[in-house]
């Protein structure tokens, strides 16, 4: 039976003569109020009532809000006046360097046509030839580095104040584990097998990162069941998601993009390589799990531009090798 | 909202008499802590303040107001981390007999929302707040049309049985 106007009204009358109501009266009811935008209307004014008289004890204040807006004020000042520092000492730098007499030199050495700087630049070591430590390092480094950023991809649909959040804790979450990756190369005896070191590195990833989860990052792998180099140039990841144990079969980093690497390469100090890292990991980084394998072009410049800026001219020549760029 | 864009802090004034208390019941509503309430609310009117550039006089007010709070209240959760309590603080139950006895309104408020349960309570924010019609709030919340209605409406009757009765259709 259809219900009038005047019936639904009735219903919604306070009192709660209408109650308990059943279930196909209710979708009766519900239905009607849905299509009647009169009916509709009551129950708003009679939502807003109810609420009205729910007590609100001491409501925003005015002078707490202008506080925060202050402390926010003083904040921003405090932030340019650290980077207008940062820039002038900058400038001083440059300037000092440009303008100071090299030790030794004379009316003759200014002359002298300074060597281009590629004829200087050593090439950048091959991984082959380092030592077995710090090669096993690099490998087992990038693979956590890599698979921290598909956590973020896999299944998930992060919004971008999650996404932001999700890549400041992995940062964090990465350089915690990288210190028990070396610790665990350097004190284990026998040496274990890279392939062990990085499934415990990658284990103790995944587990620090869902003891805070976020909402929109809600679908995490919750262990790593094997880890395994099947090839030099890719890596395979089998981890559990869900119900269902997943094979991850994925490239490698390349060493451009590998910070453990970077660090011999560019003969970077930590401060420096804390800024090469901050900027690849929330730029080229980001989804580059499906960038590798979709061999995405922009990878190479996007690195460039991401690294450049921050390093000296000499170290810059070095990073367009290995980028491959000229 | 055009002054508010340009720096004056003035006009928060008045939008804080005409939105101030619907915007802590929204709060209430969510967290069921009037002190949380407030600061939230208080921080709400701090975005409005840093955020009224974005806004565009065209569109309505309203809803761009409550995604602004709606945003405060999720990075609130986020942040909010799970009370650890020593034992030897936890009040004796003679303490939570004089709290009970308390006339405060935030007390009352907090009264009358612990007899209502998490849907009800979202079931109201999502009418009130966000405008939405039964069936979009049943598909929301996996309910049927006629489970929200009947949900609504005695989460209506619990707050007008608790609370004082000056509402009207």
């Amino acid at each position: 039976m259809d219900l009038s106007c005047n019936d639904v009204r009735n219903l919604l009358e306070p009192g709660g003569s209408a109650l308990p109501l059943s279930d196909e009266r209710a979708e009766q009811v519900a239905e009607h109020l849905d299509r009647c935008p009169d009916c509709d209307q009551r129950l708003s004014r009679r939502v807003a009532g109810a609420l009205a008289a729910l007590p609100v004890g001491a409501g925003p204040s005015l002078p707490a809000v202008r506080d925060l807006i202050r402390r926010e004020q003083r904040r921003s000042t405090l932030l340019r006046l650290v980077g207008l520092a940062a820039a002038g000492l900058a400038l001083a730098g440059t300037g000092w360097t440009l303008l100071r007499v090299p030790p030794g030199g004379s009316a003759a050495s200014k002359d002298r046509v300074a060597p281009p700087i590629d004829t200087v630049i050593p090439e950048p070591p091959k991984l082959a030839e380092l030592p077995e430590l710090e090669r096993n390092i690099i490998r087992s480094e990038g693979v956590v580095a890599l698979y921290l950023q598909f956590c973020l991809t896999c299944i998930n649909n992060p919004t971008d104040q999650d996404k932001q959040e999700f890549l400041t804790r992995a940062l964090l979450i990465f350089r915690e584990v990288r210190g028990r990756i070396r610790s665990e190369f350097e004190k284990s005896a026998p040496a274990p097998t890279t392939e062990a070191v990085t499934l415990n590195a990658l284990n103790d990833a995944i587990r620090i990162l869902s003891t805070s989860k976020l909402a929109s990052v809600n679908f995490l792998p919750s262990k790593i069941t094997g880890f395994k180099f099947p090839t030099p140039d890719s890596m395979q990841v089998d981890h559990i998601l869900g119900n269902k144990t997943w094979r991850l079969t994925i490239p490698t980093l390349p060493p451009h993009l590998n910070f453990a690497y970077l660090k011999t390469a560019l003969g970077a100090n930590d401060a420096l390589m804390a800024r090469i890292e901050e900027s690849l990991w929330t730029s080229v980084y980001v989804r580059l799990p499906a960038r590798l394998e979709d061999k995405d072009p922009t990878v190479g410049p996007r690195s460039l531009e991401a690294v450049l800026p921050l390093l000296s001219p000499r170290q810059q020549a070095v990073y367009r090798k290995l980028v491959g760029t000229p | 909202m055009t002054l508010l864009g340009s720096g004056h802090d003035e006009p928060l004034g008045v939008l804080m008499s005409r939105h101030g208390d619907e915007l802590v019941r929204f709060f209430l509503l969510r967290s069921r802590d009037p002190h949380a309430a407030q600061d939230l609310a208080n921080e709400t009117f701090f975005r409005i303040f840093s955020k009224a550039r974005t806004f565009e006089p065209k569109k309505p007010f309203r809803p761009w107001f409550y995604t602004v709070a709606l945003n405060v209240w999720r990075a609130w959760q986020r942040r909010r981390k799970p009370p650890e309590v020593p034992l030897q603080v936890l009040p004796e139950a003679a303490e939570e007999e004089q709290a009970a006895a308390s006339t405060s309104a935030e007390e009352q408020a907090k009264r009358l929302l612990e007899r209502l349960s998490d849907v009800d309570r979202e079931i109201l924010v999502l009418r009130h707040y966000e405008g939405l019609q039964l069936k979009e709030i049943a598909k929301r919340l996996g309910l049927s049309p006629g489970a929200v209605y009947t949900r609504l409406f005695r989460a209506l009757e619990k707050l007008r049985e608790a609370g004082p009765n000056d509402e009207s259709v």
